[in-house]
Parts: C-alpha cells; sequence; structure tokens
C-alpha cells in the first residue's frame, strides 16, 4: 500500500466523511423532513409501496453501496489510525494497514452481495 | 493617577517551601522515589533557584539540567505541580502552594532524577530536515551572498523560529505518550516552519519526511505542545496548516517554487566583514 502516500489516504478519509454527511443529510431530507426533498408527504413517502418502490430502484441500491464503502473507508481508517498509534513499529503497521484493508473489503463485498440479493428480491 | 497595571503580585508570602522532587537513580533496586526539602524563598525566586539552593546546601546529589537561567537554553525543562515548565521562568511564589512536586519530563527516557534524554526530540528534529535546502548543490555547499527576504515573507514563519527545543511540547503531547514514532509538534512546526520560506528550495524532501503513517496526520489538535510552549509558538496551528500544505503539494500545487534572489555580499557601513573561512566547501 505503498503507492499512495498518507495524505492521499487522508484526503479519501476527508471526502469519506463528507460523503457519509451528505447522505445522512439526504436521508433527514427524504424521510424525517417530508416534502423538503421529495415533494410529498410524509405518509406517502413512508408508506409500503413507496418503500418497495425505492428497494427496486436501482439508484437506491448503488446509492446504499456507495454509503456503505464511504463509511467503511471513513470508519476503517479512523481504527488504523487508533491502532498505528498503540502498536508502533514496521511490521505491526503492514499488518495493521493490510488487515484494515482486507478486513473492510471483505465486509464491503458481504455488504454489496447482501444490498443486490435485496433489490432482487424486492423485484429490482 | 491610576496605578500603571502589571502582574498582579502573588497573595501566598511563605519564608520556606517543601520541594517534593521524584529522585530517579538507574542503579538503585527502589529507582523513583520522591524526597523533600525545604527551601527558604524571596520575592524573584524560581524554580531553578530553590533546585540550585537544594544541591548547593542540602543535596549534592540531586540531579538536573540548566544553563542559561532566562528561557534561552531550553535545559530545564520539567513537570513542575503537573504541568511541563522551565524551572527558570517559574516564580515560586506565583505557584502559590506549600509544596512544589517536580518532576522529570514524560516521554523521554530518563537518565537520572530530573534529566531527561532529549536524544528522540533531536532525532526527530532532524528527520525534517530543519535548514535551508537549496537544489544547487554548489550554492548549498557554500553560499555566495544573502539571500533576500521581505518582511511579510518573515513574517509568515517568525513566530515558529523562537523555538528553543526544550521539548516540553512533546512531553504534553497525548500522541507521543502512546506513539512513540509521531514526529510530535516540535519536528512538525519546524517543517511548516522551512516550507513556508521563500529562501527555501526543499518541499519535496521535506514533505516526504511528515507525510507518512506517523507524521503530521496523526496530530489530534490537542493543543497541549501550544498550551505548554514556554516561547509562545504555536506548534498545534502551525501542524494544521502543514497539513494544508501537504494536501495542496500532493494535489499539484505550489510544486515549483522559485527560489529567493540572491544578494551578493557586500561591505555595509558599521557592518563588520565576514570572517574568513576556516573549512573549505566540500571539505
Amino acid at each position: 500500500m505503498m503507492w499512495i502516500r498518507e495524505s492521499g489516504w487522508w484526503l479519501g478519509f476527508l471526502i469519506a466523511g463528507l460523503v457519509g454527511f451528505a447522505f445522512l443529510a439526504i436521508h433527514l431530507g427524504v424521510f424525517h423532513l417530508p416534502g423538503l426533498l421529495s415533494g410529498r408527504p410524509g405518509s406517502e413517502v413512508l408508506s409500503f409501496p413507496a418503500a418497495m418502490e425505492r428497494a427496486r430502484s436501482p439508484s437506491t441500491a448503488a446509492s446504499y453501496i456507495v454509503l456503505l464503502g464511504a463509511l467503511l473507508y471513513h470508519g476503517f481508517y479512523g481504527l488504523r489510525g487508533l491502532l498505528l498509534e498503540l502498536f508502533p513499529g514496521r511490521a505491526a503497521r503492514r499488518a495493521i494497514t493490510w488487515g484494515a484493508a482486507l478486513i473492510g473489503m471483505a465486509v464491503f463485498a458481504y455488504g454489496t452481495y447482501t444490498t443486490a440479493v435485496a433489490a432482487r428480491l424486492a423485484g429490482g | 493617577m491610576a496605578k500603571p497595571e502589571g502582574k498582579p503580585k502573588p497573595k501566598l508570602k511563605l519564608e520556606t517551601v517543601t520541594f517534593k522532587v521524584l529522585r530517579y537513580d538507574p542503579e538503585r533496586a527502589d529507582r523513583a522515589r520522591f524526597a523533600s526539602y525545604q527551601v527558604p524563598v524571596r520575592e524573584g525566586m524560581t524554580v531553578l533557584d530553590g533546585l540550585i539552593y537544594i544541591k548547593e546546601e542540602l543535596d549534592g546529589s540531586l540531579t538536573y539540567r540548566a544553563s542559561c537561567r532566562m528561557g534561552i537554553c531550553g535545559s530545564c525543562g520539567m513537570v513542575i505541580q503537573g504541568r511541563p515548565r522551565l524551572a527558570c521562568q517559574t516564580q515560586i511564589l506565583e505557584l502559590e502552594s506549600e509544596v512544589i512536586q517536580i518532576e522529570p519530563l514524560p516521554n523521554y527516557p530518563n537518565i537520572k532524577d530530573l534529566v531527561p534524554d532529549l536524544e528522540p526530540l533531536f532525532a526527530k528534529h532532524r528527520q525534517v530536515r530543519p535548514y535551508l535546502i537549496r537544489q544547487d548543490t554548489k550554492e548549498q555547499e557554500g553560499p555566495t551572498g544573502e539571500y533576500l527576504q521581505s518582511p511579510e515573507e518573515l513574517e509568515r514563519f517568525l513566530q515558529l523560529s523562537y523555538c528553543i527545543k526544550c521539548g516540553l511540547c512533546l512531553s504534553a503531547c497525548p500522541t507521543v505518550a502512546t506513539d512513540p514514532e509521531f514526529l510530535g509538534p516540535q519536528a512538525l512546526a519546524q517543517a511548516y516552519r522551512f516550507l513556508v520560506d521563500s529562501r527555501d528550495e526543499g518541499p519535496a524532501e521535506r514533505i516526504a519526511a511528515v507525510d507518512t503513517e506517523h507524521g503530521c496526520w496523526r496530530c489530534h489538535f490537542a493543543g497541549a505542545c501550544t498550551e505548554v510552549c514556554p516561547k509562545g509558538v504555536d506548534p498545534a496551528q502551525a501542524i494544521q496548516l502543514l497539513k494544508r500544505k501537504v494536501i495542496a503539494y500532493s494535489l499539484g500545487f505550489g510544486r515549483r517554487k522559485r527560489a529567493a534572489p540572491i544578494s551578493p555580499l557586500r561591505p555595509r557601513p558599521g557592518i563588520p566583514k565576514p570572517p574568513k573561512r576556516t573549512v573549505e566547501p566540500g571539505a
């Protein structure tokens, strides 16, 4: 993981945090402040047919995957930073970086798979 | 007529105070223990004066490090009443306590009593190349003149150049406490100091030294370094500005740094000529 300098990973961490924040704002706007973004009343937005319609939509599935990736990256980068401080040394540094990357990618793959299955079950 | 405002006088009037000093002898079985000494005090007396009194009058085996007695050399850093300070700058009466607890600086190996081994500080300082780098290697080895700099350019880093390398900031830093490899506030602030110096041409080398796993990104902006700095330097702010500089550099901004113009040396009225070289460049 030496082909990108630490500043690159850190910038990614910052961007991933902003992506998470943007999704949170959209979620609040659509579901908790009805009418603000969707232009529809709350009862309609939260109704079962509306939820199923969203679940079938490929754009919803894609946005969930982007959100999952951003939050996993943000969280695992932070965890890596904590562990790097607690376990100094070159060997520990490599183990922590690779460990965080592999676990993060495995969770991302599993999350992507379940999102795709859920969209398919909903009829998407 | 209103009285001129000055430093408020300490409320406590004491004739003696107890110095409770953490003694450490690497050769003894009970390595660290507190020893108490009664020290007569008068107004204007510093903690360093008290330590000198103990060494001269009470216990010659007490070990501490000091030199200038005026907050310039940065030798007498120690933890006084739970806070890293320079002993020569700390007035005993201003502490307003009958018992003064003194311990060596944490986050450094201890040599004896109040003497920490500051080598980690100097090693980290060396890592960031704390000197002007010129791409012209001949000019680097044997400068041919003065590098011109405007007052505005000087202002960018002047505050940071007051660092006396006392090491208080590293002893206060919570990240250094958990991660001994973290470069620390002193070295990172000095990296920024040289990055913004208009006479410097070495951003690539310096950024490579700080843009690492244990470099500037591990600073969590606790601000303890700035709180304890005896010279009013603000390393915490410098590190945040350094992060911005590193990100800008990694995105391709500020890579072509134009060197400051060189002005040939010429005699000026009232300023004596520089002495002749004793060692030739490259010797």
